[in-house]
């Protein structure tokens, strides 16, 4: 999984796109290319040097988040804004769902989130918030990371 | 039961017209009710009872054919239906579905986009399932779009860019857009506007 990889270019070709939100013109999309590392402190085993620091804990990987919503304070910090931001454009604004890249984008962000799930403290967390953690279960017919990766 | 089923199989082309007109594939639980009732000769009692089960798990008070088929054959079970019955009314339940999506201009993309492994890379798409993916976003925008937009932009202006506004945020930012994409999943699946 590396997001820093181009897009295809085929994605989003705007003349296949409709106009009917008004809004959802990415042909200004700036680049292809997210060029985003996920830091390691968002790894499974990650020993990340620059850890994420919340409330005075330094997490170093993903496997240390205690909660859901740490993790997305980790998540909203930089990382999913910065591939936003990169890519530029509609991508860049709160119109992004206008652009297909950010269904996979967000598709991506889930699937860290399904990964976590998987650790000993992402198990213990939805044993406590089972309705939640639900919304990512893998075995349903809307598979969290159907849209995997941009 | 079975031969029952297995009997009805035949004359199951006048239901599919009903349904394929029945807007985005949904039943309700009293449409559900008849279902169970004509096609496989549930008692009105027993469909009924069967339905209180299946929709006490839907808080939206509709499923779509196949989420219905799902839940038939789980409830089925603890109804003493047999194995072979069960299996027999998922099969007919998820053809019906199949029947339905032949009238769907977006069938052809619907199967090429479920047929693609979990978690594979957007990079690693071919050309013929990123097409798949652009008309299946260019579809559910044209249907979805302003309502999208509208509610994603009030979100963020409310929330900033997301997990940046203290404890609370980040499971916030993280389960309204996992909404988001489980509504695009729901429409490509299934079909669900």
């Amino acid at each position: 999984m590396d997001p820093s990889q181009l897009l295809p270019d085929e994605l989003g070709n705007a003349s296949e796109v409709s106009t009917a939100a008004g809004s959802n013109n990415f042909s200004d999309r700036v680049s292809n290319d997210p060029d985003i590392i996920r830091p390691d402190f968002l790894t499974m085993g990650g020993n990340s040097q620059l850890p994420f620091v919340l409330d005075g804990n330094e997490y170093r990987s993903l496997e240390e988040f205690e909660s859901l919503d740490d993790l997305g304070r980790a998540l909203g910090m930089e990382y999913h804004g910065s591939v936003h931001g990169n890519l530029g454009g509609t991508m860049a604004s709160f119109d992004s769902p206008a652009d297909p890249a950010f269904y996979s984008w967000h598709g991506e962000v889930d699937g860290v989130v399904s990964e976590w799930l998987e650790t000993k403290n992402g198990q213990t967390w939805a044993s406590n918030n089972p309705g939640t953690a639900a919304m990512w279960a893998s075995n349903t017919p809307h598979n969290a990371s159907m849209w995997h990766g941009i | 039961m079975v031969a029952r089923v297995n009997s009805q199989i035949n004359t199951f082309e006048p239901m599919v017209g009903v349904l394929s007109d029945h807007e985005s594939a949904e039943l309700n639980k009293e449409d559900a009710s008849l279902f169970i009732q004509d096609r496989f000769g549930f008692a009105q009692e027993d469909a009924q009872l069967l339905t209180d089960h299946i929709y006490s798990q839907s808080p939206e008070g509709v499923l779509s054919i196949y989420e219905l088929a799902n839940a038939f054959g789980l409830v089925g079970f603890a109804n003493n239906m047999t194995a072979e019955e069960l299996e027999q009314g998922t099969e007919l339940l998820v053809n019906l579905l199949s029947t339905s999506n032949a009238n769907d201009p977006l069938h052809d993309y619907r199967q090429i986009l479920t047929q693609v492994p979990p978690s594979t890379e957007l990079h690693d798409y071919t050309a013929e399932q990123i097409e798949a993916y652009n008309e299946m976003h260019k579809a559910f925008f044209e249907l979805n779009g302003d309502d999208i937009l509208m509610h994603h932009h009030d979100w963020h202006m409310n929330n900033g860019s997301g997990g940046t506004e203290g404890p609370g945020s980040g499971e916030d930012f993280l389960t309204m857009h996992r909404h988001m994409i489980s509504d695009f999943e729901k429409f490509v699946n299934e079909g669900i506007p």
